[in-house]
């Protein structure tokens, strides 16, 4: 209205004199216009009443407060999902350190012809230092390198046998074939007995390899040690190892999806709940945390690079809007979310490609298996429905457009996709925006909101292999009305 | 009550800040009626309809200053609507007419008329001229701006404001001349 216009410069006075008349010009409307005017409004449904408003943020806030609480209760941290993963994990060896070869599966030391061990000293001596070392990596942060826990094993194992020589009798002693059979014993890892059953190609040895029972170690272990360290061995022996102090140890590494600060003034919202709807086109990352146990070694472990289509997915959103105040209105909010993700990793063969027999006496055979590794590329599509709630901040205007950040979390489930097995279907997003809106006509408004959303909760892969926390970036194209 | 608690006791649906808010703008408002409406009815009809969309979209407005000249803008579009709606073709023949017969000695009769009967003049005129002239001349409006509200082309409001000032002087011309012989 105030655009200047070159016809209103040459325009007479005739135009000006008609504008002064016209100015303040006024009549009088029929005397019964304003009651027809009162009649004919409707009713304040959505008044902005003060305390009306807050109804439905405070209950969105319970709501979103127990939703939190539910996820974070139901869902078992990384020690506990281990022990939960599926058995298909046994069947990865951990590496050894030597880049071309990897074999992590202890050697296995078959001591006698006859496929009978000589009884008394071998078989305790073996078996308690099996014992010890069973409990060392509990506590032993090198657990994860097992060359050098090898190492370790063998210095270990020759003091472990003298220990347990000076307590036998001499006669015992005359029995043993020296440290051979000892290492061999102890080479084997957990126990003998699973090493012995995992690896195939122990069995090929046949009559040559000998392994003890698992009814046999019980007995060994009251022969030779002491009760009170018998009770600490057995229980320890028979959980299984649980990598709780790692897991801890991990840097906690969290993003921040706090929206970008508010610019200065404060703009008005509607006072009448609105609907909306809007898509995002997003990118998925994720941080990755490899399952860390002696049977599981992931190595090179990789994702796309930033702008990988393999990471390109989508956000379908569709809610309510209430004001609460005039510079905050609570969303509700439901969810689709479509997240692309690719992990390339290297991994040890579930079977060894080949293995080599060393003899160490006449009464002592060494096998070891060898695994080559292999990559493995996971291509994974989650889709995750959700219901959120949303704290909106009205910023105001700025340029014609309306400035707002939203806050806010979503809870839901994961339908689960072929390559991954969900522990815990159910997760958590916290998610923020910043946004600007201005309307298309003047009922129907478009906004564009940069977003990011970040995962309350990690999921684990099929295998059990590694716990992956996704988090996206994403711009928000809505409508609301 | 100032302006601003006005506003925010309407905006809470308040009856008696309705009320004030009607009795302090409706003369103004009535008056902007009358120039675009055709007819005394047509305008209390307009009227009608603008203060309804002014209490329901009253929430919109943010500062109290522009109170006015926002109500003022609700019953523009008001009028521009019912415009619309009863938007006929009208017979070129009496605009050429017009076009062809201004000439100098309206501004007299301007001056002498008072603004009842010169509303009269205005309201003799057609749709389409009656309202760019109003827009233009009394509110203000720029032939961009005109052509949008109204869906024409910026000439043709352009052309549209030149007859139908020409139509206006041309009447009050004749009508000075009748006051003449009259007098």
């Amino acid at each position: 209205m105030k655009n200047p216009d070159t016809d209103r410069l040459h325009s007479d006075g005739w135009d000006d004199h008609l504008r002064q008349r016209f100015a303040d010009f006024e009549s009088e409307p029929p005397a019964n216009a304003l009651s027809r005017i009162l009649a004919e409004l409707p009713a304040p449904a959505a008044a902005p009443n003060r305390h009306r408003a807050w109804v439905p943020g405070a209950m969105g806030l319970l709501l979103l407060l127990i939703s939190a609480w539910v996820v974070h209760r139901s869902w078992p941290f990384s020690t506990q999902v281990s022990a939960n993963l599926p058995q298909t994990k046994r069947h990865i060896r951990s590496p050894k350190n030597k880049p071309a070869i990897s074999s992590t599966t202890p050697s296995h030391s078959i001591t006698g012809e006859n496929g009978a061990l000589p009884d008394g000293l071998d078989k305790e001596t073996a078996l308690s230092t099996t014992a010890d070392k069973e409990v060392t990596p509990v506590n032993n942060p090198t657990l994860f390198r097992p060359t050098q826990r090898r190492q370790e094993t063998a210095v270990g194992l020759v003091e472990t046998t003298a220990k347990s020589r000076a307590l036998l009798p001499a006669d015992k002693v005359a029995q043993t074939t020296g440290n051979q059979p000892i290492f061999s014993f102890k080479s084997a890892g957990r126990s003998v007995a699973s090493a012995v059953e995992k690896n195939p190609s122990a069995n090929k040895l046949g009559s040559s390899t000998t392994a003890l029972t698992a009814e046999e170690q019980p007995s060994i272990q009251q022969q030779i040690i002491p009760e009170p360290q018998q009770s600490s061995i057995a229980s320890l022996s028979t959980h299984p190892m649980q990598p709780t102090h790692l897991a801890l140890s991990l840097p906690n590494i969290r993003l921040s999806a706090l929206p970008q600060s508010a610019p200065k003034k404060p703009d008005a919202s509607r006072q009448r709940p609105s609907v909306f709807m809007g898509i995002m086109p997003l990118y998925t990352y994720q941080r990755i945390d490899p399952v860390r146990t002696d049977d599981i070694w992931i190595k090179n472990l990789t994702t796309q690079h930033a702008l990988s289509t393999r990471r390109a997915g989508l956000r379908i959103h569709a809610g309510v809007e209430w004001p609460v105040t005039r510079r905050i209105s609570l969303r509700a909010i439901l969810i689709y979310n479509q997240l692309n993700q690719k992990v390339s990793f290297l991994t040890p063969a579930d079977e060894p490609d080949s293995v080599r027999v060393e003899q160490i006496d006449e009464k002592t055979v060494r096998v070891n298996p060898y695994y080559h590794d292999k990559w493995v590329n996971r291509q994974t599509n989650w889709h995750y429905v959700g219901a959120g709630t949303d704290f909106v901040f009205h910023l105001g205007k700025f340029g014609g457009w309306r400035h707002y950040a939203s806050l806010g979390a979503t809870v839901g489930v994961y339908l689960t996709p072929d390559t991954y097995i969900m522990t815990q279907p159910r997760s958590g997003f916290v998610q923020g925006s910043y946004g600007i809106e201005r309307p298309l006509t003047p009922s129907v408004w478009l906004r564009l909101a940069p977003t990011i959303q970040y995962s309350l909760t990690t999921i684990s892969d099929a295998d059990g292999m590694f716990f992956t926390r996704p988090y996206t970036y994403g711009l928000t194209i809505g409508l609301r009305k | 009550m100032t302006e601003s608690d006005l506003l925010q006791a309407c905006q809470q649906h308040d009856v008696r800040a309705q009320t004030a808010l009607y009795d302090r703008y409706k003369g103004r408002l009535m008056g902007l009626c009358r120039r675009y409406a055709r007819s005394q009815p047509e305008a209390e009809d307009m009227f009608h309809e603008g203060f309804i969309r002014i209490f329901q979209q009253l929430h919109t407005l943010e500062q109290a200053d522009k109170l006015l000249p926002w109500m003022k803008r609700v019953m523009v579009n008001t009028a521009i609507n019912v415009y619309h709606k009863n938007h006929k073709q009208q017979a070129e023949s009496e605009l050429d007419e017009a076009w062809e017969r201004a000439s100098p000695g309206h501004t007299d009769t301007l001056s002498r008329i008072n603004t009842e009967e010169l509303l009269k003049v205005i309201e003799q005129l057609p749709d389409g001229y009656r309202m760019v002239f109003n827009l233009y001349v009394i509110d203000g409006y720029n032939h961009i701006e005109i052509a949008r509200l109204m869906g024409i082309a910026e000439g043709t409001s352009k052309s549209q404001l030149a007859r139908a000032k020409n139509l206006l002087k041309t009447r009050l011309k004749t009508l000075g001349i009748v006051n003449y012989e009259e007098s």
